[in-house]
């Protein structure tokens, strides 16, 4: 059935997106290529059929416009051949917009990955990703990047960092445990401290929050 | 909110209804507003009119009360509390940014055409920054599908349809609303019944945002 393997595609990356929501997964080379490769086939058939459909209505002196060809009752072997051509076509159609949304959605993920993760990728999702979505990560990171440094200039006011403040806060400064060695970390007063593993500093709670989406370091209290 | 706000600035505020002369409001009505634009917007599925002036002078007012709260007496208990009441207009004005950001972000080519066929001199309904970040990715996420995908396509499918990516508010979406002026709506039951419904002030509701959504830009019910 024409169709089929692309819609694979989309069940695939619906379930894998709902069974995994903070991670990108494997990108389906295959699965891509095999529907492009089916396109090609169909595209193949129809420029055939559609030549005879051609050769056949300029027999009949009926123009070579298919749609007249379809309401023309004079030649009924080019009307068979005309609904097949129809039909590929939809197919087509079809595996296009699959393969569009299989591709969509992978970039609408990566770029949630940027407000999960940082602009830094994990190596397990950057593996699952093509050389181009990786790219695209790079690309989009700058153009976030050039968008919150625009917010209020006009106002002479220099950027407004949204990855900051992403809860609202309970209490200016908050204790925290460092989970994992990270080394020398300078908080916006300047003073560098050195986050050792096990450790517990007391700072104010925006500054800390890229620290734990990186997972370096945990809230004690609030 | 009086005790970040204490020096009573007065930040000049070009009323949007009020076309005739400008209006002069506090820091703390400013805040008030940006608040109820701000809570309008994380409850609404569309994106309303940028609240241009008030964000500005919020920004302006922030970077003032940063310089203060640096100045002030670390050993006195009021310093924190002053700095708790930054953090928390601080968190207004972000959320309220990047609540339109998500928005933009996930509606951004239907907002781009929009945009493009907006005629001259009709209000933008998103902020300069944010159109350029929107053209941006929209351009960027083109050329990618266009890379990868549409080019390895036979030759008469090689057409990037924007029509195609058009992700549209969910207009008939329920929300919350309380009443803050009188106003009559009317409310399509079904294709072609529709029941006129008087909203009083104070009262509450639960409708479709396709019914209120003209009265929400203007202030006249606030979603909650």
């Amino acid at each position: 059935m024409f169709g089929e393997r692309s819609f694979e595609l989309v069940k695939d990356v619906e379930r894998q997106m709902t069974g995994c929501v903070t991670g990108v997964p494997t990108y389906d080379e295959n699965g891509v290529r095999q529907v492009l490769d089916e396109m090609q086939l169909l595209f193949d058939q129809n420029q055939k059929d559609y030549n005879r459909i051609g050769q056949k209505v300029n027999q009949n002196d009926v123009t070579e416009n298919l749609d007249v060809t379809m309401n023309s009752s004079t030649s009924t072997g080019a009307q068979g051949e005309a609904a097949g051509v129809y039909l590929r076509h939809t197919a087509l159609e079809r595996n296009k917009d699959c393969l569009l949304a299989y591709m969509s959605t992978r970039l609408e993920r990566i770029r949630d990955l940027r407000w999960i993760k940082g602009s830094v990728l994990p190596e397990a999702d950057q593996n699952n990703m093509t050389e181009q979505e990786l790219q695209y990560f790079t690309d989009y990171n700058k153009i976030l990047a050039n968008y919150m440094r625009d917010i209020g200039v006009d106002g002479d006011f220099d950027g407004l960092d949204l990855t900051e403040h992403m809860e609202p806060p309970k209490s200016h400064m908050v204790y925290f445990k460092v989970l994992k060695e990270y080394g020398e970390f300078e908080p916006e007063d300047g003073k560098i401290i050195v986050l050792r593993k096990n450790c517990v500093h007391h700072l104010p709670k925006y500054q800390c929050e890229t620290l734990i989406r990186q997972g370096v370091i945990e809230i004690l209290t609030e | 909110m009086e005790i970040s706000l204490q020096d009573g600035d007065h930040v000049d505020d070009q009323d949007q209804d009020n076309d005739e002369e400008p209006m002069v409001l506090t820091s703390a009505e400013v805040l008030l507003r940006l608040e109820h634009g701000w809570m309008n917007e994380k409850m609404s599925p569309d994106v309303l009119p940028p609240l241009e002036q008030e964000k500005d002078a919020m920004l302006g007012q922030i970077k003032v009360m940063e310089r203060n709260v640096i100045t002030l007496d670390k050993k006195d208990v009021r310093t924190d509390i002053h700095k708790l009441e930054l953090e928390r207009i601080k968190y207004i004005v972000v959320s309220y940014m990047r609540t339109r950001f998500f928005k933009v972000q996930r509606m951004s080519f239907a907002l781009y055409e929009a945009e493009m066929k907006r005629p001259r001199g009709e209000e933008s309904v998103l902020f300069k920054e944010e159109f350029t970040f929107l053209k941006n990715l929209a351009t960027r996420t083109a050329d990618y599908l266009k890379e990868t995908l549409i080019s390895k396509m036979p030759p008469i499918l090689q057409k990037f349809e924007i029509k195609k990516f058009r992700v549209l508010p969910q207009m008939d979406a329920f929300v919350f609303f309380r009443v803050v002026e009188n106003q009559t709506v009317e409310v399509g039951i079904s294709i072609d019944e529709f029941v006129t419904i008087d909203l009083e002030e104070g009262d509450l509701h639960f409708m479709r945002y396709e019914a209120v959504s003209h009265l929400v830009a203007g202030g006249a019910v606030q979603l909650i």
